[in-house]
């Protein structure tokens, strides 16, 4: 509808592909840092996903063309490819391409009625079977673009082949990593009893230079992009980075050699992209403004339980799955009253 | 702009949409004038207990400004635009809705616009309020902003009750000027009415309600209110719904209107500014309603024009006259471009809540607007002005969860289209809203329907037993006391009922095993 006296008025379409234009700098980023492996994975989650939603939408006998123009299985391919590591190879793409758009989305009614994020259902899926793969790390990228880049890249997504490049651990080159939070965990627990200041401080100072402090800069400003065309809606973001703010400052006071400081929270592992793309999913999120504050105060709570004291490095997925599942429990108890009845 | 920045505060609610203003300037508003057509229909309400509502025969001469039907205490009486003779009188449905029935009386205009003699009143203090009432409803006033309750039973019940009268000159709907072009037109006039109505109903405090646009309006009200500490004048913000009463009590005060209840019950008194001078021209000039201003908004090149109309025009004249001939290339709406309904018959003519008639030229759509389906995204949550949730009330009503509908408050939603206008995946909600607030309609008619017919079955049943026990106690022994038992259950509660129920079978048990006994003796 082409209305001439409303501000601001988009279609799903346009929203949708709103996204997908903010998430350009970190695909940008992200290739600069991992070579080119990363596009191609991302163009592998589309063609898979495109694949998936069109087997099922024949299967439940809806119409194709209006159900693909909508964008939306295109921004959940692209945001799972950019939050898990450069280093899967082709089947498991396949695999949890499957779990996100046939399983998470359709299986429970299509667009609109699904109760979890459909993306991070396809990232737990990995993460719960394939840890390995999911914590690995890669070398430096030196070679950018060149031949012998693509060439290496098909060969680790198609062939499996440099398997000896991917495990490479405690090397001191290593420039990147899958998640410097995964290094400082596993550093921080082995060496407890014997030398905590000087580890701690050697750790602190090699994970900030890291190239994830350029990623998580890139999607803040793809966020930022979004608030500014007022696409998403500013409550859950800055909700959910005050908890993990709150929370780690507590805990930084009290021992700060163990726990890492709330800015290295702030621009290490998935928080932005949580933050900004993957908690604002308006399917999966409260529609009331204090369920919003609500939501984002949760998933902050639970990332930071997470990071500083489960096994797992990075809780982001598992955060806003336990989130989305307390949504409708949410909006029952946060009804609106009509105009003139008693507020609640 | 000058002025805009001398306003102090200005009036603002929750929710509602900003929408663009007008291009053209708002001085080029005038009152148009057309000439009379040869044929008037004038539409009626018909109720079916009162029959003998109408003053007029086929093949009668009636002058302008005759009365053509009774009032009673609902309706108010409709008067004759012009002089003339009187045609056809007929039962018609109504165009929007097809059960409610109209009578539609048809007048031949001789051109001649014979008045009937008008009884003018020059001081209106020496009158009391009560006959000052009276000569409202006389004259056939009712509220012009389309809600047509007559402002006379208003005004009564408005006497030592209400503080303040807050006149409605907020226009929210963004290409109707009617209102506006009233007041730049007969500024003074509206001013007497005010006063008229605060004598009638003794308020101590008038509000003039108005919109920030209107930059000129405002000054020179303010130069004209100086001298008056009766008067005051408020700015609301620009936004789309906020000529309603309710919305509008809501940014005076920041209190709503408790449910059920009108603003009179609070203290307030709202009218519309085209009623306000519809009473002055009643009172002061004696002349009945018979005529008002509408304003006509063209799509093809956004210029909205106003016209002064007698009532009973068919809207057919009206567009012949602006020189649209090819009828069937154009979709005409009544109301705004939010609150438009479509219309269907040409012949309908122009009655007394029609403030715009809005003209589309019709294109075949080559491409549809595809439905997604809703992804909870709370644009139409923001912009409710009625704080509710559409989102939710659609997914009620759509799985027909009739009682979830309700305790969500679906009554409550005041129809103003702004969420529809808003969604991002093109779902008609107040489609669904509409048919949801019938079948409650229905369903809350059938539970009054099914208690009373089960009071009645209750009293029938207690009746019966009591009947049936008289003759079967008079049988043994006439007992005083068993009787009063009975008039006592009379009166029943529900477990009673069935201790009846119990009493009464074993008596027809009894029964039956005696007349088993005597068979059995006899053979």
């Amino acid at each position: 509808m082409n209305l001439p006296y409303i501000y601001n008025h988009y279609s799903v379409k346009n929203i949708m592909f709103f996204v997908l234009i903010a998430s350009i700098p970190a695909i940008l980023t992200e290739c600069y840092f991992f070579g080119v492996v990363v596009l191609i994975q991302i163009l592998l989650f589309i063609i898979f996903s495109l694949l998936f939603e069109i087997i099922i939408l024949k299967i439940r006998g809806k119409n194709i063309k209006n159900n693909i123009l909508d964008n939306s299985s295109i921004v959940t391919a692209v945001l799972l490819g950019l939050s898990v590591p450069a280093t899967l190879t082709w089947w498991m793409i396949m695999f949890s391409s499957f779990f996100a758009i046939v399983v998470a989305k359709h299986l429970y009614g299509g667009l609109g009625q699904n109760i979890f994020n459909p993306a991070m259902v396809g990232y737990a899926v990995l993460l719960i079977s394939f840890p390995l793969y999911m914590s690995a790390c890669y070398k430096e990228n030196t070679k950018l673009f060149s031949l012998d880049d693509v060439t290496i890249s098909i060969n680790k997504i198609f062939f499996q082949t440099s398997k000896s490049d991917v495990f490479i651990d405690n090397d001191p080159d290593i420039f990147t990593k899958a998640t410097p939070l995964n290094d400082f965990k596993n550093k921080s627990r082995a060496s407890y009893n014997t030398s905590l200041e000087n580890i701690s401080l050697k750790n602190k100072k090699i994970i900030i230079f890291s190239s994830w402090n350029y990623i998580n800069i890139s999607f803040l400003l793809g966020g930022f992009f979004l608030l500014y065309k007022k696409i998403i809606c500013w409550r859950i973001p800055f909700s959910f980075l005050f908890s993990l703010f709150i929370f780690s400052t507590i805990n930084y006071f009290f021992s700060t050699n163990l726990i890492v400081c709330p800015l290295f929270h702030f621009f290490s592992g998935g928080t932005m992209i949580c933050a900004f793309f993957i908690s604002t999913d308006p399917v999966t999120t409260s529609y009331s403004n204090i369920g919003k504050i609500i939501f984002g105060l949760i998933i902050g709570f639970l990332v930071y339980i997470i990071r500083n004291y489960s096994d797992y490095p990075d809780g982001i997925a598992f955060s806003v799955l336990f989130g989305n599942m307390i949504v409708p429990l949410i909006d029952d108890f946060l009804k609106t009253s009509g105009y003139g009845h008693k507020k609640i | 702009m000058y002025y805009t920045l001398l306003i102090k505060k200005k009036y603002n609610f929750s929710g509602g949409i900003k929408c663009l203003s007008i291009n053209t300037e708002l001085d080029n508003y005038i009152i148009n004038y057309i000439p009379y057509p040869k044929e008037f229909f004038v539409h009626v309400k018909y109720n079916t207990l009162k029959k003998n509502m109408l003053r007029v025969k086929i093949n009668q001469k009636v002058l302008c400004g005759e009365p053509l039907t009774f009032g009673d205490c609902l309706s108010v009486p409709i008067h004759a635009p012009t002089s003339g003779l009187i045609k056809n009188i007929e039962f018609n449905s109504n165009c929007f809705g097809i059960n409610k029935e109209n009578i539609k009386i048809t007048i031949i205009s001789d051109y001649l616009d014979q008045w009937i003699r008008l009884k003018k009143i020059n001081n209106y203090k020496l009158y009391s309020p009560q006959s000052l009432i009276k000569i409202i409803y006389r004259s056939g006033v009712v509220g012009l902003g389309g809600a047509y309750f007559s402002s006379s039973k208003k005004l009564m019940l408005s006497i030592n009750k209400v503080h303040t009268l807050v006149v409605n000159a907020v226009e929210s709907d963004p290409y109707i000027t009617a209102d506006y072009c009233l007041m730049n037109n007969y500024l003074n006039e509206i001013f007497i009415g005010c006063e008229i109505i605060s004598w009638i109903s003794k308020v101590k405090n008038i509000f003039i309600v108005i919109q920030e646009d209107k930059i000129k309006l405002i000054s020179q009200i303010k130069l004209l209110i100086q001298n008056k500490p009766l008067f005051k004048i408020c700015i609301f913000k620009k936004k789309y719904p906020a000529g309603s009463s309710k919305i509008i009590i809501q940014s005076l005060t920041g209190k709503d209107i408790p449910y059920g209840q009108h603003s009179i019950d609070i203290g307030y008194l709202i009218f519309n500014i085209a009623t306000v001078y519809a009473i002055k021209r009643a009172v002061i000039n004696g002349e009945p309603l018979i005529q008002r201003i509408v304003s006509l908004y063209n799509d093809k090149n956004h210029l909205s024009k106003n016209f002064l109309i007698r009532i009973g025009t068919p809207i057919n004249f009206f567009l012949n006259y602006l020189k649209i001939k090819n009828n069937l290339d154009y979709m005409i709406y009544i109301g705004g471009v939010f609150m438009n309904n479509i219309l269907i018959d040409l012949n309908y003519s122009i009655s007394k809540d029609i403030n715009c008639v809005l003209i589309r030229k019709y294109e075949k759509k080559t491409k549809k607007p595809i439905n997604y389906s809703c992804i909870n995204c709370g644009y139409c949550v923001q912009v409710c002005p009625v704080n509710l949730l559409p989102q939710k009330l659609y997914l009620h009503s759509k799985y027909n969860h009739h009682e979830k509908a309700k305790s969500s408050y679906i009554m409550d939603c005041i129809e103003c289209k702004i969420c529809e206008k808003v969604c991002p995946s093109n779902i008609p909600l107040v489609k669904y809203f509409k048919r949801e607030k019938i079948i409650q309609n229905e369903i809350d008619t059938e539970i009054k329907r099914k208690k009373m017919f089960f009071n009645h079955f209750q009293q029938r049943e207690a009746r019966i037993l009591n009947q049936k026990t008289i003759v079967h106690e008079n049988k043994n022994d006439f007992n005083n006391t068993n009787l009063m038992k009975f008039s006592v259950l009379e009166k029943t509660s529900k477990k009673e009922f069935v201790n009846k129920q119990e009493i009464e079978k074993n008596i027809r048990k009894e029964i039956l095993r005696s007349s088993i006994e005597r068979a059995k003796l006899k053979k």
